[in-house]
């Protein structure tokens, strides 16, 4: 369910309140609000430069806030020196000190927070074993791979028992073929931190299987607030569903026999509809890449579009088609003879329609 | 090819030393190198009139070097953290002296702070005004450096307040920029002639001012081996300098 109620900043976890940042004359943050309870991890996501590591930024005290309010463990925390907040950041380069050992890089919170000296080998400890570095921690940055450069900036965050763990573009410095295990290994370390996290990310994947919930960010605003499945199910607009699924949103006017869509141009047969509620208001139909088939039928229950392109994908080849100026996915058997033209029909059960509740 | 060319440009710099090598090391080199036999008798003629010389000129250099980096630390810091007009027209500021000739720039100073003079502080100054170029080419850029303030950022939000991120962070991460500049400004400083010749009184000569002399009013031999002297005292400086810089080219990614 979408959230965008004002949180209170004295509420325990991370609040952040109708957030405004301006770089100069440009607004880059607008009446941005999202809450990170404890225990929690928030996935801020969306395309470069909506905004969300400029939210991160000012969380952590590195970005001057020009109106709203941030809340940390029941502290007001807006204007407050970086070194006073209480916040554990990874950036997307992890930012490793590389002249320091990756003990001493663990270190250096608890340095600088003047921990007597058995009780912060005791935490280094702890976080190399927790992070598995134990083997490596007499060596130097320059000597360790991105995953493990990775593991040394979480550890450090984490060393200092922060209220909020702040992760910006956690996997992004890394290989492709690495991110998929790294993100599970990640996922199992927060999990097993038990520390409010806020992951900023442009990945969908990343926000899906990393965020408890998820804020949806477009040019400055925050566009959806809820819970992975709230978001892939229920998407506020065509935008989300699009970024986050690849999906499509049309509007739909629902009849006793089904559903029409595209200005009534397309009439689709209410036994092939999956139906499922939305808080957004309106009825709208939502199709995945699997949504759709080609087909011979040629009647109302059939569109006609246009291929644009055709993209080979292994076990199928994916068409980009144009109905009536809506694009859409399909995917076909590699074999299949497809002309300029094709007829697309929904798969039944495969679209969903979303449904105001009474 | 580059490494012909680096050959090359190794033998331009180091056939003149060598010459002045032998010519130091000649009995008498108006008979030709080595003529009437190798000697270091000139060394032990150079060195007791020199030492002092080149102890007055290492305090010179030292003081400049602590000067410049009192002055432009906190420049180069202001020019690289806050970008405005302002900031680059100062940036432009202090280029000025290195397009204004040596003898201009002297007689300016000597005009306006004579008094200064005697106790040499303007000789100070003069090659503070002339090195701080060089500082500042070094550090704004290691200070304007975005990962580099990523890392101080990082660093205060583990709560490290600004001396500690200053002593932990800033200046480790901006040593190869220190200590090339550092090198820089007592090579410029050992060497420097125009403004010294000019400034300085000359009871009390800088090193390349003694060369001067030297080559002026003595013998070839006892100036040959002076200069071979003043090359030992200046060769650790420049190996540093390209060291320093040889380090900053294995640490870019």
């Amino acid at each position: 369910m979408t959230d965008l109620r004002e949180p209170e900043t004295g509420a325990p976890g991370l609040t952040v309140s109708d957030l405004t940042i301006r770089y100069g004359d440009t607004e880059a943050v607008r009446g941005v609000s999202v809450q990170v309870r404890p225990d929690e991890t928030v996935a801020v996501v969306g395309p470069s430069g909506c905004g969300k590591s400029s939210t991160l930024r000012a969380v952590a005290g590195l970005t001057p806030v020009a109106g709203g309010a941030i809340g940390l463990g029941g502290r007001d925390i807006t204007h407050l020196d970086p070194a006073r907040r209480g916040v554990g950041l990874v950036p997307q380069d992890y930012a490793v000190f590389p002249h320091m050992s990756v003990a001493g890089n663990i270190a250096y919170g608890l340095r600088a927070r003047r921990l007597p000296a058995d009780r912060r080998r005791r935490r280094v400890a702890e976080m190399l074993e927790l992070t598995r570095l134990t083997e490596l921690a007499g060596r130097r940055p320059g000597q360790l791979s991105g995953g493990q450069r990775q593991r040394v900036a979480l550890a450090r965050a984490l060393a200092v028992e922060p209220d909020v763990l702040l992760l910006d573009e956690p996997l992004a410095a890394l290989d492709p073929q690495l991110r998929g295990g790294l993100r599970r290994e990640l996922s199992a370390m927060l999990s097993s931190s038990g520390c409010a996290t806020l992951i900023v990310t442009h990945d969908q994947r990343e926000a899906l299987s990393l965020g408890t919930r998820i804020a949806l960010m477009r040019e400055g605003t925050l566009v959806q607030f809820g819970t992975p499945r709230e978001l892939w199910e229920d998407p506020a607009d065509a935008f989300v569903a699009d970024f986050l699924a690849g999906a499509v949103l049309l509007e739909a006017e629902r009849s006793p026999d089904g559903a029409a869509v595209l200005d009534g141009r397309w009439r689709i047969p209410a036994e092939d509809l999956g139906t499922g509620p939305t808080g957004h208001g309106r009825t709208r139909l939502l199709l995945r890449d699997d949504s759709l088939t080609v087909t011979d039928r040629d009647d109302g229950a059939a569109v006609t579009a246009r291929v644009v392109h055709a993209e080979f994908v292994g076990d199928a080849v994916r068409l980009t088609v144009d109905a009536h100026g809506h694009v859409f996915g399909v995917r076909v058997p590699p074999d299949a003879r497809i002309g300029r033209s094709v007829s697309l029909a929904v798969v039944p059960g495969r679209a969903t329609l979303l449904v105001p509740a009474p | 090819m580059n490494r012909a060319v680096t050959r090359a440009v190794c033998a331009f710099v180091l056939i003149p030393i060598l010459a002045t090598l032998v010519v130091a090391t000649s009995v008498d080199f108006s008979q030709g190198p080595w003529g009437g036999g190798f000697t270091l008798d000139w060394f032990a003629h150079a060195w007791p009139p020199l030492a002092p010389v080149i102890v007055r000129s290492l305090a010179v250099a030292a003081l400049v070097v602590a000067v410049n980096l009192v002055l432009s630390g906190p420049l180069a810091w202001w020019v690289a953290r806050h970008p405005s007009p302002l900031t680059r027209l100062t940036g432009y500021l202090v280029n000025v002296p290195l397009a204004v000739p040596g003898i201009a720039l002297s007689v300016a100073l000597v005009s306006a702070y004579a008094a200064l003079r005697p106790s040499g502080l303007l000789l100070v100054m003069g090659h503070v005004v002339f090195t701080l170029p060089f500082t500042l080419a070094a550090l704004v850029p290691a200070l304007a450096d975005e990962e580099l303030r990523l890392h101080e950022g990082v660093a205060r939000s583990l709560g490290a307040g600004s001396a500690r991120v200053l002593a932990t962070v800033t200046v480790p991460g901006c040593l190869t920029a220190l200590t090339q500049a550092v090198t820089m400004v007592f090579a410029l400083s050992f060497g420097e002639f125009n403004i010294s010749f000019f400034v300085n009184p000359p009871a009390t000569p800088t090193v390349p001012f003694a060369l001067f002399d030297s080559y002026s009013t003595q013998r070839l031999e006892p100036a040959s081996a002076q200069s071979i002297i003043f090359i030992a005292f200046v060769a650790p400086v420049l190996t540093a300098i390209v060291l320093a810089r040889r380090r900053a080219l294995r640490s870019t990614p």
